[in-house]
């Protein structure tokens, strides 16, 4: 993964460096730059029955349909309220379809940072087989790890039969 | 070609364009497109001097067409040959009479194509777009040549139709040619000399030359499909050899050129009496240039006037038209010479009827004849990726949101300054309309749905010696482009179905005292809201007990099963019926009238039949205008809103605690009116809170699809209201229990609910279910 980084560095220069940061809870995570169209304020987000626990539902984005993912579910954190704070980052995924456009609610976005290739490591090995599966790897920002995602697995959704 | 060739891609595209335009210049004159062309070829030919020759030619022309002058072909040809690279530095003097040149050059041209059949030059990665570009506008063309051609058979006379196959022709011709498809121009070329002589009234249309123009169509579309195949992935192949095609239309050329004489004279000893005085007006026409075309078109209007005593009766019989016919004078009997060769009776009536048809109802009649002239000016229409114009009404439909989020604002709705309140109202009006004619982009005439038919038609009966004449009403009705394309399956089902089913033979007619020639008759119509397709056949009709047998032999009822006449007609749209007592190859192709059926539904449409035996059978297919728009009830179930499609409900109620019947304690049942309806409660099937689990508290929707009827148990209704329908995207494409979401009033979406995909799901049983 941090080589397919470090090409990407090559190639695009400094844009693929920066990450976007935003905080899930306790913990931060970084999404490439070029990956997200927008973030936008809170707002009511229709349940969609029958899905996986981590799809928070539909929102309508200026007349388009996109769907909003819970990543505190997926990764297990703990429920919160929404504050002032909390906002739906939009990020552009390409299908064979095309760009497909999807939402996750986060906490709160702080900033955007330019991470060397060099501060990340590779995701980690917790020894017990099971790596962690969206992660691009871990970057050391000024002391503190921000979780890198890889944006083509966080935000598939399995088809609906799988889920149970 | 190589010059050209050698140039930029866009060149070639602009050269290809002027080609047809160039025809289309002599046929209808310059249009503000030729114009914007002539611009562009002027800026070409600043950058690249092969192009100064041909910008400077086209200015001349255009210059002598504005003066009004006749442009004579010469120079055209000319022109086109330019543009095509093969060098011709003389610019022709005016041309002189115009039949001899001509001749010589088609002679000249038909020596160069007589070679072997050329191999195409063309490389398929090499240019992919301008050959996907050539398979659909190559794609539209062919379908006009069928139309036109079809239209022409009927007909003979009509010049116009002359011209727009001779048009698409030499399109197909100019675009093959740059993309070096050398099979497809040969044939092209071939046709479109052959169309020249024709509509320069050299050659009389004959069905020999229907035939052959239909054949080489057929050719020019199988390659076309390859082409289209090579350019997704599949294996190129070589082009069809062309050779003997070339050669039956050059001898038929030449044939049809020495006489209409000797070609139709034959025709007449066959049908002897009623053509008998044909020949004579035929041939003095011929020579005559271009007078005759101007009396051909009036010819079939005496017949007509004859007829117009019978004509208010048209569904009476068809045996007067015939009777009609065979007395028939002079005029009528030249129409029908080509047609009687082979088709008689069958194509014979056809102008008459048609214009009999016409008479009592004027409006029909203007809408087809519409939409005939309306496809001459390719120009006027341009194309559009479907994927902008959804763009399109995505942002329309928010601004009509949000134009109705302002309106609604507090401070909006309170203040009481008029112009304010003016402003607004001009806005919401605006608003309205634009979103009406954002939506209306994409109807389209049904009319090219009915004509991919008429081929149909013509063919199959041919081919199982049964005499059918297709009557087309109400083309020019609009439908949304997605359903004519869904509809195009079961439509052609349904006429395969009644041409092999329904119509029964020439003798059998006879026998029962009918005319041996049957009529189907394919109608659109608007009716509240709604388009009405109409399949309508006069022949044996359904018969409700063999029918009832057969479903009794496929274990579809029961022998002390109930039903009405019209419930026994449905049964035909059961899976695993089919009352054909042999499959042929017309029906029995694998999909059955339930397939129909199924697509119609999906259409949001249904099927009703009439039928009397022996009298012959409707077919009517009910079908929403538009699949963007429907109307919902909003319907409330807990803190969840959902629509629910107003078609697929019967009626709401607020239940009385006695309705409710429980069935094995578990299932539940309403009883209305003595009739026992299942019921679903929808929070149930979700998994979600409701507000009440009293059903006494909530509504009770009665829901219908798929043939069968349930009860919906909700909370509340919001309200009923018109929606556009959005897709939730390929995310939740296998959710069951929903069909898609629309943005509601308050910007918020709201789920749209399949209710047969609901009564079929299981019940959630996750933590919140209750």
């Amino acid at each position: 993964m941090a080589i397919k980084n470090n090409n990407q560095a090559k190639q695009v220069a400094d844009t693929s460096r920066k990450h976007l940061i935003f905080s899930l809870g306790e913990e931060e995570f970084g999404i490439q730059v070029l990956n997200i169209k927008e973030i936008i304020q809170m707002q009511e987000i229709t349940a969609v029955p029958k899905t996986a626990v981590y799809v928070k539902g539909v929102i309508n984005l200026r007349g388009q349909v996109i769907p909003v993912l819970d990543l505190s579910a997926r990764f297990n954190l703990p429920q919160r309220q929404y504050t002032p704070h909390t906002c739906i980052v939009v990020v552009r995924l390409a299908t064979s379809m095309g760009e497909r456009l999807i939402g996750a609610v986060a906490d709160g976005v702080s900033e955007v940072l330019s991470i060397a290739e060099e501060d990340i490591e590779p995701s980690p090995d917790f020894g017990n087989g099971a790596s962690v599966p969206y992660l691009l790897g871990m970057a050391k920002v000024r002391g503190k790890v921000k979780l890198l995602l890889d944006t083509d697995k966080v935000f598939y959704i399995e088809a609906s039969q799988d889920i149970n | 070609m190589s010059a050209t060739k050698n140039t930029a891609p866009v060149a070639d595209q602009l050269a290809a364009r002027l080609d047809e335009l160039a025809t289309l210049w002599m046929v209808d004159g310059p249009g503000s497109l030729t114009e914007q062309r002539l611009i562009q070829l002027a800026a070409l030919a600043q950058k690249d001097p092969a192009f100064a020759e041909i910008a400077k030619r086209a200015n001349a022309l255009a210059n002598d067409r504005s003066k009004g002058k006749m442009v004579a072909e010469e120079p055209f040809t000319a022109f086109q040959r330019l543009m095509r690279g093969e060098a011709e530095p003389v610019v022709q003097a005016p041309a002189p009479a115009p039949a001899a040149p001509a001749a010589a050059q088609t002679t000249a041209a038909v020596a160069m194509e007589e070679e072997p059949m050329e191999e195409d030059e063309v490389a398929f990665d090499d240019d992919p777009e301008m050959l996907a570009g050539f398979v659909t506008e190559s794609q539209e063309h062919l379908a006009a040549i069928e139309e036109q051609i079809l239209a022409l058979e009927r007909d003979p006379s009509q010049l116009p139709a002359v011209h727009a196959v001779f048009r698409a022709f030499h399109t197909i011709k100019g675009l093959a040619g740059f993309l070096g498809l050398k099979g497809v121009q040969g044939v092209a070329h071939e046709v479109e000399t052959l169309l020249d002589h024709a509509r320069n009234s050299r050659v009389q249309i004959s069905v020999e030359i229907v035939d052959l123009v239909l054949e080489s169509s057929e050719y020019l579309q199988a390659e076309v499909n390859r082409i289209n195949g090579a350019l997704n992935g599949a294996d190129p192949g070589k082009a069809k050899n062309n050779r003997a095609l070339l050669r039956t239309i050059a001898t038929v050329t030449q044939r049809a050129l020495e006489g209409g004489a000797t070609s139709e004279p034959a025709a007449v000893e066959k049908t002897a009496p009623v053509a008998a005085p044909a020949p004579a007006p035929v041939k003095e026409e011929t020579p005559a240039a271009l007078t005759p075309k101007i009396e051909a078109p009036a010819a079939p209007a005496p017949v007509a006037k004859e007829d117009e005593p019978v004509a208010p009766a048209v569904s009476a019989s068809t045996a007067p038209k015939v009777e009609a016919a065979a007395p028939a004078p002079a005029p009528k009997a030249e129409i029908s010479v080509p047609a009687a060769l082979e088709l008689k009776a069958e194509a014979a009536p056809t102008p008459a009827t048609a214009q009999k048809k016409v008479e009592p109802e004027p409006a029909a009649a203007i809408a087809p004849q519409a939409a005939v002239n309306k496809s001459e000016p390719i120009s006027a229409s341009i194309r559009i990726d479907t994927a902008k114009l959804d763009q399109l009404m995505d942002m329309v439909g928010e601004m009509v949101i949000a134009q109705s989020i302002l309106s609604h604002n507090p401070i909006v709705a309170n203040n009481r300054d008029a112009r304010l309140i003016g402003d607004l109202a001009q806005l919401a009006r605006i608003t309205g309309e634009v979103q009406r004619r954002a939506m209306n982009i994409r109807m389209m005439p049904i009319g090219p749905l009915f004509q991919k038919n008429a081929k149909l038609v013509r063919d199959l009966s041919r081919r199982h010696g049964k005499q059918v004449e297709l009557l087309l009403a109400g083309e020019g009705t609009e439908l949304d482009k997605t359903i004519a394309e869904e509809l195009s399956d079961p439509l052609l089902h349904m006429i395969r179905n009644a041409l092999d089913h329904g119509i029964e033979t020439p003798q059998e007619r006879a026998a029962a005292g009918k005319n041996p020639t049957a009529t189907l008759r394919l109608s659109a119509e608007h009716e509240s809201g709604k388009i009405v397709v109409s399949i309508s056949d006069d022949g044996r009709g359904l018969n409700p007990d063999k029918i009832f047998r057969k479903a009794l032999e496929r274990g579809l009822v029961t022998e002390d099963t109930q039903l009405t006449e019209t419930e026994i007609f449905q049964l035909i749209f059961s899976p695993g019926f089919s009352t054909a007592e042999k499959i042929t190859d017309i029906s029995g192709r694998g999909v059955g009238m339930d397939v129909v059926r199924k697509h119609v539904e999906n259409l949001r449409g249904h099927i009703q039949i009439e039928s009397e035996l022996g009298k012959g059978t409707t077919f009517y297919i009910h079908l929403p205008l538009t699949l963007a728009i429907i109307e919902g009830l909003v319907i409330v179930v807990g803190d969840h809103r959902y629509i629910i499609p107003v078609f697929s409900v019967r009626e709401m109620l607020r239940p009385t605690p006695e309705m409710l019947v429980r069935v094995q304690g578990t299932e539940e049942m309403i009883l209305m009116r003595g009739n026992l309806y299942p019921l679903v409660r929808l929070h149930r099937r979700f998994g979600i809170k409701p507000r009440s689990e009293d059903i006494c508290q909530g509504l009770v929707v009665v829901c219908e699809g798929a043939g069968r009827q349930f009860c919906l148990h909700v909370d509340d209704l919001l309200g009923r209201q018109e929606i556009v329908i959005k897709s939730l995207g390929e995310t939740f494409s296998d959710n069951t229990g929903l069909t898609g979401c629309a943005i509601l009033g308050d910007g918020r979406i709201g789920l749209i609910l399949d209710v047969v995909q609901i009564f079929k799901m299981p019940n959630e049983t996750g933590e919140e279910a209750a």
